[in-house]
């Protein structure tokens, strides 16, 4: 192991970061979306997809699954978002039908750490991720 | 190997902005309804051919000439007057000692206290206008300095800097709940000795006290508040804090109390802290506060009237019981969510409306009748406030119809002429003060409680209203003689047991005129013979004979047993809206008969597996005779433009020949409403736009077209309409926002709110008319007439029985069929039967087991068969497509027409989809009527104008649109191209590497 991240650069470190952040993402997600209607496959896919590439890529290193990474972090966020407009509605407006408002804290929080793993994946696409 | 990383990083990048913009376009288009109604973009436009002679195509015409600029200035300056006047005749004064108002002309020096006159009420969450937040509102602090008040200063700009907020309804990130609760009041301590010396010197003519109360949609007011454990309706501790600070401080010369609330309070600290008077304002929307300072000034005289009862404990109301948060759940809820194929929230929670008939004053008076003349155990301790025996002083406050003015009026009651059908009733008004001023009357009847009604539990109230007008106004000295034409079927009671029709009960009838409601009731028990009655106060009252009348009638079941509207026979729709059809001996209705055995308690029943299979809803199965889809003739385009549909009858044979232009999907794209629908270009059908009241119809005027992009008004709650008692004003405010409309091309308007006051805790109580169906009956008719005489479709919300915010969504409603037919579903009957409304939007709640939207009772048997309405019935916002609201096919099936705010067309999709996938005629059979009931709204509407026959409906591509699908082609190439690069540098380092090795 320590041969291993011998050779790593900041780059390596960013991606396993963001494969944390994409563990925390997966877990809050599912724990937080059966509950509340919130469950949909394309986003649960984006968040495993995208944690699985960035544990491909500790152990293997490639551009195309940078890319990869950051495409399906990118879904799942999105899908996530424009899901949850209804909630966003309801803030806005200061009622609860559309959505559910009282949901909005959590949306924001999970959204938020899928924004950081996408900011990160993108990071490490312009850092070395190993010695040259 | 660096240009590798940045190909990579930069084609990362490119990807995440090309997924933002394919997901955020694919949702902006599910929206786009939405998207173009906020931006201001009409997707149809029409075009008239060049050689054809179109004539007038102006169908519908503007009081104020051609829509332009000018008159748009006209019409916003008459809406902004009308305004200003419903305030003025709408606020009530509820006490007025010593002629405290209106302020002398040296009272000007004034100190504005309670948090809210920085924070004013001007409407609660929901619907309709915005404009009381931009430039062209006038708050509290600028309409009474307007008014030449000279205003303390340093105090109001404390309150203005202050963190202090009263609950909005907004959602707190922080506590994580949908409303920051907090009454909004300041403690005791916020006034330091810098600011009590404010008010030491100087402005101490008068403290002007505003307290605020509020809740909104989906936003029942607290039963027991999280700081306090009282009644949200109750004075909090802050606020006894502020009185008694002011009373301590000696300072002023009066106090005057200001309630900016959509709600009745509770009010017994009125008589302490020295408060010279109190003038309920409602929530003046955004030029109401206006009419307040020229109230306070003299300039007008209230003529304001309570359309609730005011109680002592506002906890008192019987149908608080299992009303509002009282709400109980199944018995068996585990056993019901595990069989459930929808939401938790949809089907867990039931009301049982034990208190039948009795809301509200129905309640109080009826209860007081009896006490008075001994019987039905009136006097017993259950539902007594003090928990001895029941004593209307230590109940009611201010009763139904009390209001006060700055002079005096005496009112006769001159004649009674019953008829057939009308009972005339004219009455002399005399101004005897020596002020200027207008007077309401309130018309009463008590109708017989005999041995028939005790035996088949028709129940009835010793007193309700018939009937109301205003005078004009009156100077002193001055008569005015007003006639009333009332309407002798709201004397008919639904007797649900027996006859199970409308009946005229056996026995002596009274007419009579009040003050309000106790008074006019008092009158009826001196006309009897009665002696012990008390006033509002509790002091012995003696009636007055005079103003009552009394006749005779003997028992008819055959009157009304017809249907006046359409000639059908009336009958029971709703017997499984009854808990004891379900669960026999559930409950026990509330009877005059006995109050102490039937007061209402919690009623806990479980339901059974046939209940639940209701409750799951998804009731639709393609009849076995339903014929081919091939049976309608579909997309047979024969040029006919939706205009050419004007005026015609509906059952006119051309509508079906239009209809056959359509396809499927066109016919099932109407059904997904999005304030609004888009044009179907190839049928003429334009797009629409729909408004959402009741306080405006909520849109932004259309600068290009008329110079000026401010919010259409924001006029005064609805609450304060009514308590204008002025049907003049109330016809008023319905043309006027007809008009409004008209400018935002607004083929129809949500409004008026029709639904009841059942507790005063409803969270809408403020956009609702009243406790009482007559005065909502009788206050629907005049403004959706308005509303409906410019060609825009008044759409009164939501039928029924949607009275509580509280668990709105999917909550099960039992009643008996009489309190529901004299009671929630009045209102409506005024509004669609009696005024003509052509649209209605349903409520949220179930009839029983069976949501609104679904139940054939209400849709087709009582709406369409018996009050022969024609037009378009839509649900409530379906938006999250999910649960009991997604229940497409049923409720098309049974008469529902459009799913309101489905951005996404998930109904268009399940309906279109099930047609076509079982080859079921049956359900296109139901797609065309729905979609003949929506269009020939439209085509009657006043967006017809300017369309002929020879006109060209063209689509219009919204400018987003494109620049979305530019920004997808350019991170898409961006993302191709980044890519490429990074294949093409990725090779050459393989080709480097493997030169070097």
């Amino acid at each position: 192991m320590k041969e291993l991240l011998a050779k790593k650069t900041i780059g390596y470190y960013i991606v396993i970061l963001a494969g944390i952040l994409g563990l925390v993402s997966v877990i809050r997600f599912l724990l937080w979306a059966p509950n509340h209607g919130g469950m949909d496959g394309i986003i649960v896919v984006g968040l495993v997809l995208g944690l699985g590439i960035d544990i491909l890529l500790i152990f293997k290193d490639n551009n195309y699954f940078v890319i990869l990474a950051t495409i399906c972090y990118s879904v799942a966020v999105m899908q996530l978002l424009t899901n949850s407009v209804g909630s966003f509605v309801d803030v806005l407006q200061g009622i609860n039908m559309f959505g559910d408002a009282s949901q909005v804290g959590s949306i924001v929080s999970i959204s938020v750490v899928i924004l950081v793993c996408v900011l990160l994946s993108v990071l490490a696409g312009f850092f070395k991720r190993i010695k040259e | 190997m660096g240009r590798t990383r940045i190909w990579t990083g930069l084609t990362s990048l490119f990807s995440f902005f090309l997924v933002v913009v394919i997901i955020g376009m694919n949702c902006m288009m599910s929206y786009s309804g939405t998207i173009n109604s906020a931006l201001g973009i009409a997707t149809s436009k029409v075009v008239n051919g060049k050689d054809a002679d179109a004539g007038d195509t102006e169908y519908f015409k503007s009081e104020y000439g051609e829509l332009n600029a000018e008159n748009l200035q006209k019409l916003i300056a008459d809406t902004y007057k009308q305004s200003v006047t419903e305030e003025e005749e709408g606020a009530v004064l509820l006490k007025n000692d010593n002629n405290a108002l209106p302020l002398t002309a040296d009272e000007t020096s004034v100190t504005l206290f309670g948090h809210a006159v920085a924070q004013p009420l001007y409407k609660a969450a929901s619907a309709g206008s915005k404009g009381y937040k931009g430039e062209h509102n006038i708050d509290l602090y600028s309409a009474f300095a307007n008014a030449g008040f000279q205003i303390n200063d340093a105090l109001y700009d404390a309150y203005a800097g202050s963190a202090t907020t009263r609950g909005t309804g907004a959602y707190d990130f922080v506590s994580g709940t949908s409303s920051i609760w907090s009454m909004g009041e300041e403690d005791i301590s916020f006034y330091t000795e810098d600011l009590r010396a404010s008010w030491s010197d100087n402005y101490n003519d008068v403290a002007i006290v505003m307290l605020a109360r509020e809740g909104g949609e989906g936003m029942e007011l607290a039963q027991q508040t999280p700081d306090e454990g009282i009644s949200q309706l109750a004075l909090t501790q802050k606020e006894k804090d502020l009185l008694q600070m002011i009373k301590d401080s000696k300072k002023f010369d009066k106090t005057i109390v200001l309630l900016n609330s959509g709600w009745a309070m509770e009010m017994e600290w009125l008589d302490k802290y020295d408060i010279d008077a109190c003038l309920w304002i409602g929530a003046p929307g955004q030029r109401g506060f206006e009419g307040v300072a020229n109230i306070l000034k003299g300039e007008a005289n209230p003529s304001g009237r309570l359309t609730d009862t005011y109680a002592v404990n506002s906890m008192s109301a019987p149908a608080l019981v299992n009303g509002s948060f009282n709400n109980q759940a199944w018995t068996n809820l585990d056993e019901v969510l595990a069989a459930s194929t929808v939401e938790e929230g949809d089907l867990s929670y039931y009301n049982v409306q034990a208190e039948g008939i009795y809301i509200g004053y129905k309640y109080y008076e009826t209860r007081y009748e009896d006490v008075v003349l001994g019987q039905g155990n009136a006097a017993s301790k259950p539902g007594s406030s003090t928990g001895q025996v029941w004593n209307y002083a230590d109940e009611v406050r201010y009763p139904f119809g009390y209001g006060l003015s700055y002079t005096t009026f005496e009112q006769t009651l001159d004649s009674v002429e019953v008829g057939e059908d009308t009972i005339t009733v004219t009455a002399t008004v005399t101004n005897t003060g020596n002020k200027a001023g207008k007077s309401v009357v309130e018309v009463y009847a008590q109708t017989p409680y005999g041995a028939y009604e005790k035996e088949n539990l028709v129940e009835k109230s010793s007193i309700q209203l018939l009937d109301f007008g205003k005078t004009g106004m009156l100077e002193p000295g001055a008569s005015e003689t007003l006639t009333f034409e009332c309407d002798k079927y709201l004397l008919a009671s639904y007797d649900y047991v027996k006859e199970k029709g409308y009946i005229l009960s056996e026995g002596d009838y009274y007419i009579s005129i009040g003050e309000h409601a106790h008074d006019a009731l008092n009158h009826i028990l001196a006309a009897k013979g009665a002696v012990g009655m008390t006033d509002i106060d509790g002091t012995a009252a003696d009636g007055d004979a005079g103003k009552a009348y009394r006749f005779h009638e003997s028992f008819d079941n055959t009157k009304y047993k017809l249907s006046a509207y359409t000639g059908i026979e009336v009958t029971n729709q709703f017997d499984d809206c009854d808990i004891n059809y379900w669960v026999d001996g559930a409950v026990t209705y509330l009877s005059r008969n006995d109050w102490e055995a039937t007061y209402p308690t919690p009623v806990q029943v479980a339901a059974n597996a046939e209940m639940i299979e209701l409750l799951n809803g998804f009731y639709y199965e393609k009849p076995e005779d339903a014929p081919s889809i091939d049976a309608y003739i579909q997309g047979d385009n024969q040029q006919i433009p939706l205009v050419a549909m004007y005026g015609l009858d509906y059952d006119d044979p051309q509508w079906e020949t239009y209809l056959n232009q359509y396809t499927i999907e066109e016919l099932a794209s109407l059904t997904a409403d999005n304030f609004g629908t888009a044009e179907v270009a190839s049928t003429g059908k334009p797009a629409v736009i729909a408004g959402d009241g009741p306080d405006g119809p909520g849109g932004t005027f259309n600068k290009d077209k008329y110079g000026d992009d401010r919010n259409d008004t924001c006029f005064p709650c609805e609450l304060i309409l009514a308590s204008t008692f002025n049907k003049d004003l109330m016809l008023r405010r319905g043309e006027l926002m007809g008009e409004e409309a008209m400018y935002l091309g607004m083929a129809q308007v949500w409004m008026p709110g029709a639904n009841l006051h059942r507790t005063p805790f409803s969270g809408r109580n403020f956009e609702y008319y009243s406790e009482d169906a007559i005065m909502t009956y009788l206050c629907t008719i005049p403004e959706v007439v308005g509303i409906e005489s410019k060609g825009v479709h008044a759409g009164p919300k939501h039928l029924v029985g949607n009275d509580q915010e509280n668990n709105r969504e999917g909550i099960s409603c039992f009643f008996t069929e009489q309190a529901f037919r004299e009671g929630a579903l009045r209102g409506f009957e005024g509004a669609l039967a009696k005024a003509g409304a052509q649209t209605v939007m349903q409520g949220f709640n179930r009839l029983g087991l069976v949501w609104c939207s679904v139940s054939e009772a209400l849709t087709t048997d009582i709406t369409v068969n018996e009050w022969g309405f024609v037009g378009q019935q839509e649900t409530d916002a379906v938006a999250k497509g999910t649960g009991y609201k997604a229940d497409y096919l049923t409720a098309l099936s049974i008469g529902t027409d459009t799913f309101c705010l489905d951005f996404a067309g998930a109904s268009s999709r399940a309906i279109a989809g099930a047609i076509k996938e079982q080859n079921d005629g049956y359900l296109l059979g139901k797609l065309r009527e729905a979609t003949h009931d929506y269009l020939y709204t439209v085509a009657n509407s006043s967006v017809m104008n300017g369309y002929s026959t020879d006109s060209k409906v063209v689509s219009v591509t919204p400018w987003w649109q494109p620049a979305m699908y530019t920004a997808i082609g350019v991170f898409a190439i961006l993302s191709l191209l980044s890519l490429f690069m990074l294949i093409q540098t990725e090779r050459k380092n393989i080709i480097k590497t493997e030169k070097e090795d």
